[in-house]
């Protein structure tokens, strides 16, 4: 059983960024993901772009469902110019609340038939799935832009799962 | 609060594309909701899935002048004006403050102007100005 926390990422005035983060991890899975690309030649636009792309929605207009991609229960942002496979998988919660994920590069058509996205995606979706549920039962209230009460959930490891 | 985040520097090349790609969006979407109509209705009218129209709308997606052209043309309104067209189509446009008591429709509001090439959606001004 691996457990999660979801904390505040990035605050803006219309948006607010939160992410998961393992109890057992040092780094939250949006850093891990921001960490493994930054640096890239190849992505770093890609990464300057889903940078500012998420301050323009922070600052700006909101998190407005057009700008997400559906991904099952789930989003991914963006869809990036010039053909980019990379994709940071998130759920948006409601206009002022994004939960950020990890994410990789998408090989395959479909998240699930990446190898390096399958896992990214999946957690989302399960974060997604967890959050329906705790709003459902009011163990989890959304105040504004904030998420309070029980910002814990867990998912249990599948038999071939591994860290990326 | 993410140091790595906030570590990524962000070239104006960059901010310039991700504002001009939501502005456009916005744009078309201001004149979707003006006309009545929906993403589906405009993908309807290019001829396009629905779905790739929707891709188009993310704020990242690189429109081509042929695109918007094409948009443009199936919505009869303008996306995107130039700062030296829209000094033309406004500089005889003054503002001056009013107080608005009660809805005014916007055509008796408009006297002697120069038309603006897109009417607000308000059917009035309700940020205490008129065109003068």
């Amino acid at each position: 059983m691996k457990r999660y926390n979801i904390t505040l990422y990035k605050v803006y005035q219309k948006v607010s960024y939160y992410t998961i983060h393992s109890l057992d991890d040092k780094l939250c899975e949006t850093d891990k993901f921001f960490n493994r690309f930054k640096d890239d030649p190849i992505h770093l636009t890609d990464i300057q772009t889903i940078k500012y792309w998420m301050e323009r929605m922070g600052d700006n207009q909101g998190a407005m469902e057009r700008h997400f991609r559906p991904e099952k229960r789930a989003h991914a942002i963006p869809i990036l110019p010039q053909g980019s496979k990379l994709r940071l998988y998130c759920y948006r919660l409601n206009d002022r609340i994004v939960v950020l994920g990890n994410g990789g590069i998408k090989s395959s058509r479909a998240a699930q038939g990446s190898e390096e996205t399958r896992l990214h995606f999946e957690l989302v979706n399960s974060l997604a799935f967890v959050l329906q549920q705790k709003i459902a039962q009011q163990t989890i209230i959304i105040d504004e832009a904030s998420l309070r009460g029980n910002l814990q959930f867990y998912t249990k490891p599948k038999k071939d799962e591994r860290d990326i | 609060m993410s140091e790595i985040f906030d570590s990524i520097q962000v070239p104006n090349e960059v901010k310039r594309f991700v504002d001009h790609s939501f502005d456009i969006v916005d744009q078309i979407f201001d004149i979707l909701a003006r006309q009545g109509m929906t993403q589906r209705d405009l993908a309807e009218k290019l001829g396009k899935k629905e779905s790739e129209v929707s891709k188009w709308m993310q704020g990242t997606h690189n429109f081509t002048i042929k695109s918007i052209a094409k948009i443009e043309a199936v919505l009869c309104e303008s996306i995107m004006t130039t700062p030296s067209k829209a000094k033309v189509t406004y500089v005889n446009t003054k503002m001056i403050p009013v107080r608005v008591t009660k809805a005014i429709p916007v055509e008796m509001v408009r006297a002697n102007s120069v038309a603006p090439q897109v009417m607000p959606a308000n059917p009035m001004y309700d940020n205490g100005l008129k065109v003068a």
